[in-house]
């Protein structure tokens, strides 16, 4: 409440500035009512400018570290950028005399249309501090068919940074994230199933100071039901402890003379 | 006493100081930099979507004679098995029917039960299965001497347990026992080899559902290790076999049989008497036990100890048996 009260004040003192005092003839006796005014102007102004201070302080700052004005630029907010280096996709026929090459080309692309989705998917379980600090992964969730979702749901704790993380972690950055396809093509040339050999890891600052390397290596089967979606999962969590990051290299002095 | 209280504080303090210094000692501040690096927990999750319930499902595997050249589907039906497949125990039965088993082919009169596919192919062949058995036949699949050679290599060959040396020259087949990995034409012919068997044909039927179990270990064990194998043994069938399982199903067959423990497979063929008929050699299928087979089976896929025949190989087997 009083914070409002000295927001308003100062407000108002920024808004109206200094009032207009009468003009007197006698100089001395202007200075001598000056110097009179000066004092209790001065002793006005400093609690003032503490309470603006203060203010300020706090709108930049914020009750819980998290800064209210410019708060949103605090870097352990931003979703870190995340993509998968994708490998070769590899296409297995099941009609007797394939056209390979053809298959192959519709591998690469399905891979391409793939990879996206899981960039999504893994920034959403583990890097959007948004989603692990109130543990919320329905994002993620949606992702898996409906056969498939319950089990998903029960295996969040693998499947995500997980429902505490807000408590464990502080910041989590993307490190690695390899992925690899293979893709069954029905007879008639049409994919049926996709198989999705994805390695990731995150480097995770603990509230302690400490870190931990999380790691997620797993197959996910996806089936085009309208659109991509994981129908079955096969995924390992290894994380282990892991050392603090060297600090960032300053900026290299240019070589070359222009 | 006094003395002694004298001496004690200064004892006391020295003796509180190296125990903070020791204790201090013992836990220096730790830094991430300066702990040692240790797995956290190893965490698992999966999910597969098998089949469930106790609803025995049941395919009709069926091995073609046809060379190169020759409709698969319109040539005899070498090798016939039922594969009962009970999702919830995660077991199954593999049940052989001999060859030249003397059965009646729905519309045809008797006949040995492989002329059943050139008759009408192979949904003949479940016809005359169904009618023999009682049982009603979910899904079919053939497969022939190059598909099945083919099949083996695109997984990379079967690893095999083989139970006794094969010896048979009309067969290709020159295997000692032991474990091994088969090549396309080792698995052949092994599948083959029925002359250097003393049962016959009831032999190699048996030797074919081992085969189908190898098949099954080597799949599920692939699969542990790399689920994507799983569209490799999927596609390797498909392109060297024919089916009426559509695509979808068999991957859900294919998600199920990686719960099933091959140790608990039972490999059966039904018995028989050889006998003749005119001119041509036939078996006389045990009608009692096949009844008792087909019972058993139609409740949950599954044999009671008591319905599962001798295996024709057992003197071959010795103790194993």
């Amino acid at each position: 409440m009083w914070f409002g009260a000295a927001t308003a004040n100062l407000s108002r003192v920024l808004t109206e500035g200094p009032t207009e005092r009468p003009v007197t003839a006698d100089r001395s006796q202007r200075r001598a009512t000056n110097r009179k005014r000066r004092l209790p102007l001065a002793l006005l102004l400093v609690p003032v400018a503490l309470v603006g201070l203060g203010v300020a302080l706090f709108l930049i700052l914020g009750g819980d570290g998290a800064g209210i004005i410019g708060g949103g630029d605090d870097d352990s907010d931003v979703v870190p950028e995340f993509d998968f280096t994708a490998g070769r996709a590899k296409a297995v026929a099941t009609a007797p005399e394939p056209d390979t090459e053809t298959l192959e080309g519709e591998a690469e692309a399905i891979g391409g249309e793939i990879t996206p989705l899981l960039d999504d998917l893994y920034t959403n379980a583990f890097l959007d501090p948004a989603n692990w600090r109130e543990g919320d992964y329905e994002e993620v969730l949606a992702a898996f068919s409906e056969g498939a979702a319950s089990t998903a749901q029960q295996s969040v704790e693998v499947l995500t940074l997980g429902e505490t993380a807000g408590d464990v972690y502080e910041r989590v950055t993307p490190e690695k994230g390899s992925i690899g396809f293979t893709v069954l093509f029905d007879p008639a040339g049409s994919p049926n199933t996709a198989v999705a050999r994805v390695r990731f890891s995150a480097l995770g600052e603990r509230s302690d100071g400490t870190f931990t390397l999380i790691v997620s290596k797993g197959e996910l089967f996806l089936r085009d039901i309208d659109g991509w979606q994981i129908t079955a999962f096969d995924v390992t969590r290894q994380d282990r402890e892991a050392q603090a990051p060297p600090p960032s290299p300053a900026p290299a002095a240019s070589a070359s003379a222009s | 006493m006094t003395r002694n209280r004298r001496l004690g504080l200064p004892a006391a303090l020295l003796a509180a100081w190296v125990a903070g210094s020791t204790l201090g000692a013992a836990s220096p501040p730790t830094t991430a930099r300066a702990a040692p690096i240790f797995q956290i927990e190893q965490a698992h999750a999966e999910h597969i979507p098998v089949l469930d319930g106790s609803e025995p499902i049941f395919v009709l595997l069926i091995g073609s004679d046809a060379r190169p050249g020759e409709d698969p589907a319109l040539a005899r039906a070498d090798s016939i098995h039922i594969l009962a497949i009970n999702p919830a125990k995660a077991k199954a039965t593999i049940v052989g029917f001999p060859r030249d088993a003397f059965v009646p082919i729905p519309g045809s009169g008797s006949n040995k039960i492989n002329a059943a596919m050139t008759i009408g192919g192979p949904e003949k062949v479940v016809e005359t299965v169904e009618q023999a058995t009682g049982l009603t036949m979910d899904y079919w699949a053939l497969t022939w001497f190059e598909g099945f050679k083919t099949m083996i290599r695109d997984v990379g060959g079967l690893p095999m347990d083989v139970p006794f040396d094969v010896f048979d020259v009309l067969a290709d087949a020159e295997l000692t026992a032991g474990p091994q990995v088969l090549t396309g034409p080792d698995a052949l012919a092994f599948a083959r080899a029925r002359h250097a068997l003393p049962s016959g044909d009831f032999g190699r039927s048996e030797n074919h559902g081992r085969l189908m179990v190898a098949a099954i270990a080597a799949f599920r064990k692939e699969f542990s290790k790399d689920p994507s194998r799983l569209l490799t043994w999927v596609g390797a069938g498909l392109r060297n076999a024919q089916t009426d399982v559509p695509l979808d199903e068999l991957m859900t067959l294919a998600f199920t049989a990686t719960t099933i423990n091959p140790k608990r497979i039972v490999n059966v063929v039904l018995p028989g008497s050889v006998s003749m008929a005119g001119t041509i050699s036939i078996v006389s299928l045990s009608q009692a036990a096949l009844d008792a087979i087909s019972t058993d089976l139609a409740n949950d896929g599954l044999l009671k100890k008591a319905n599962i025949p001798p295996s024709p190989n057992q003197s071959l087997l010795g103790s194993e048996t």
